[in-house]
């Protein structure tokens, strides 16, 4: 069965889950939590919004299953369905944060990354944390931060993003570089620690 | 817009392999002279090739839970609320009409019969014809009497033994 659910596609399988096949969903539910999980976490930036969001994104899938059309791929469908879910737990997030006490309290600040660290907690073994990269995407604005995850943490082509989003190709690839380069400009003292850390010990640029 | 800034709009292009032919010329001819953009330019693909081997999140076994638990719900709900599917049909309103339609048009045919009340007596009862109703035929009678009584005043005798009456016009069978 692991090897017939293996060659089923997605399309196949959500097919029988209309036609009533519930451990066609089940597999589907296997093949997607974990990535979904991923890019929401990334998206959000805290696992338990991440978690309550997928399983929102499953019940959706479970309640909606006669909404998918076999015109979209069905990662576009799950994924946009997802990705509209975090875009509310954002807005949701950024209205507590309006309405939350220390807002009224001049003394206090909203702790902000500083351009210049450099303590070595920042780096492993000459290279950037995941945490310091997910904190740096945490400040992009949310139409970069979708493309930058969906790109570079997901692995989608630029025609698939253009899709879950429903945004034009050229404006994805616009808001990708625009990111990257938002990115490599919070980060980009720590990076400088990384280039020289690995110019010294191999006379290159350390990637790791 | 300097062309060093136009030119950033190129650099994931150039690092994923995108650029041709004049503008990937013009983009390299400004890599070697501008430090900036060299600097840039390294960043970048540093990123786009750290960000896929962040770690990935994974879901655990209380995730797991949770979701199984929503789904059973989900499924409970489907199948206790399982709403009737109404299908409208155009035969049940045009019946009612038609009851309505039938009650009211026997309503108005069978009441026709029946004589209208009017001041608690019915049509049948009441007669204007002056031969036949009662009260018509005793206003006459009590002007005859009134009649004969101003007479007899008027006289000082005994009433007339007959009253007076018209004269009624002459049968067929007088005239034989």
């Amino acid at each position: 069965m692991k090897q017939d659910s293996k060659q089923v596609t997605d399309e196949v399988l959500i097919a029988r889950f209309q036609d009533g096949d519930v451990q066609a969903f089940d597999t589907l539910v296997r093949r997607y939590k974990d990535q979904l999980l991923n890019y929401v976490f990334r998206f959000v930036g805290n696992r338990v919004e991440a978690e309550d969001v997928v399983q929102e994104t499953f019940l959706r899938v479970y309640k909606n299953k006669h909404y998918y059309k076999e015109i979209a791929k069905f990662s576009t469908w799950v994924y946009t369905i997802a990705g509209n879910l975090a875009k509310t737990e954002l807005r949701k997030r950024k209205r507590r944060k309006f309405f939350s006490v220390s807002n009224f309290v001049n003394d206090e600040r909203d702790y902000d990354i500083p351009d210049d660290a450099r303590t070595p907690d920042d780096l492993v073994d000459g290279a950037l944390k995941d945490d310091i990269i997910q904190k740096a995407i945490d400040k992009l604005p949310p139409k970069f931060k979708e493309v930058i995850v969906l790109r570079d943490v997901q692995g989608f082509a630029y025609e698939e993003i253009s899709q879950i989003l429903s945004i034009p190709l050229g404006t994805v690839k616009s808001r990708v570089n625009r990111g990257r380069l938002k990115l490599q400009e919070d980060l980009r003292f720590l990076m400088e620690q990384t280039t020289s850390a690995g110019d010294k010990q191999k006379g290159e640029t350390a990637i790791e | 817009m300097s062309d060093s800034d136009r030119l950033m709009e190129y650099v994931s292009d150039y690092i994923e392999g995108n650029l041709s032919g004049d503008i990937k010329r013009e983009f390299e001819a400004r890599l070697q002279q501008d430090d900036e953009l060299q600097l840039v330019v390294k960043r970048v693909r540093l990123l786009s090739q750290r960000l896929p081997a962040m770690a990935k999140i994974t879901t655990t076994e209380a995730f797991d839970y949770r979701l199984q638990e929503s789904l059973r719900g989900a499924r409970a709900t489907s199948s206790r609320f399982a709403w009737p599917e109404l299908q409208f049909n155009w035969q049940m309103p045009a019946y009612a009409t038609a009851l309505v339609a039938l009650l009211g048009v026997s309503y108005l045919f069978f009441d026709q019969t029946e004589s209208p009340v009017i001041n608690g007596q019915s049509q049948q009862e009441m007669n204007f014809s002056p031969n036949i109703s009662g009260q018509s035929d005793q206003q006459p009678a009590q002007a005859e009497t009134e009649e004969a009584e101003a007479l007899r005043d008027s006289l000082g005798n005994e009433p007339p033994e007959t009253p007076l009456k018209k004269k009624e016009p002459q049968l067929v069978n007088d005239r034989k």
